[in-house]
């Protein structure tokens, strides 16, 4: 079992569920300020990362 | 783009500005979606139902603690989830009204109401509206009155929307529970536009029974509500079965019959929680 692997699976869903809030949020143009492209930016780093956790897990 | 064959993707939250203010009021918080991934699987809440084997009993996750939470939230005693206001309606009218029983409804009520009458076979009657589109104090006066005299009895329970559905118009809920305590006729008031949207105090308002929307006005998933009770009524609502069977002489614990034990298990309540 990896339970690394599943933790990464349900991170990388959550991390996307906060970029849908973002696109609810803005709308629909999706123009987004300074500050909700910071978050967009670290969002998708650390969704990056848990990408990596679960190729390196499963994948090897 | 399909979510599942012949699905497609419901993204009209990100791709348009909905404007329906009921759908707004139930728009999921981010919290909630991802407790939908979490626990979209159908046992995702049984499996930790332990003894006594109630849903509103569950510590963990802290089901037991949101019901309590539930309940102080519209400043009442008791409370429990329930699939949507309707069925809260119906756990209501299934422990007060009987056949032919007269039940008091405004010309503005939702239809729901109606049914809940209905499925107990007991008569629905209307406060009437004024020109205005209100429910007034008086009216409900008079009408209770009126059915006194046709009936020989006040109206087994008033089914009294804060806000209608038709309108939007908010009407005199305060001065309608007065009139209708003055008579000896408990009140459910119908919170399904209000709780989870404007603070909703059931104990300043006098109301005997709370009706929620969750799916309405609290950001949860469909169907999903809330029942709350004052203490006198939570034994009676809340009743636990007697049930017992003849061939096989089981009992049934404490499950209560109007919830028909167990309500809203798994997503929904989770949702609801987050």
């Amino acid at each position: 079992m990896s339970k690394q692997a599943v933790d990464s699976v349900f991170q990388v869903l959550f991390l996307l569920t906060d970029i849908r809030e973002i696109l609810r949020e803005t709308a629909p143009l999706h123009e987004l300020d300074a500050e909700q492209k910071e978050k967009v930016n670290r969002t998708l780093a650390n969704a990056e990362e848990q990408l990596r956790s679960i190729r390196k897990e499963l994948v090897g | 783009m399909k979510c599942g064959p012949g699905l497609n993707t419901r993204d009209i939250d990100e791709t348009s500005i909905n404007i329906d203010p009921i759908q707004v009021g139930g728009r999921l918080t981010a919290d909630a979606m991802k407790a939908v991934i979490a626990y979209g699987d159908g046992y995702s809440v049984c499996d930790n139902c332990r003894k006594p084997n109630r849903l509103d009993m569950i510590s963990s996750p802290p089901i037991d603690q949101f019901h309590k939470d539930l309940a102080a939230f519209v400043h009442m005693d008791e409370a429990r989830v329930v699939p949507g206001a309707r069925r809260g309606f119906q756990a209501v009218t299934g422990t007060y009204v009987r056949k032919d029983d007269p039940v008091l409804l405004t010309a503005l009520s939702h239809y729901t109401e109606f049914l809940a009458v209905e499925i107990q076979g007991g008569i629905p009657l209307e406060i009437p509206k004024d020109p205005h589109n209100i429910i007034t104090a008086a009216a409900a006066e008079e009408k209770i009155d009126a059915i006194r005299r046709e009936y020989g009895e006040p109206p087994r329970l008033l089914l009294l929307d804060h806000f209608d559905y038709q309108y939007g118009n908010e009407h005199d809920v305060r001065g309608i529970i007065r009139a209708a305590h003055r008579n000896d006729v408990p009140v459910l008031y119908n919170g399904a536009y209000t709780v989870g949207i404007m603070e909703v105090d059931g104990r300043e308002l006098g109301a005997d029974f709370i009706v929620g929307s969750g799916h309405k006005s609290m950001a949860a998933p469909a169907p999903s509500g809330v029942l709350a009770v004052t203490k006198e009524r939570a034994a009676e609502v809340f009743r636990t079965t007697r049930a017992q069977a003849d061939v096989t002489k089981r009992t049934f614990g404490i499950k209560e019959v109007e919830m028909m034990g167990c309500t809203l298990m798994g997503v929904t309540l989770i949702g609801m929680m987050a």
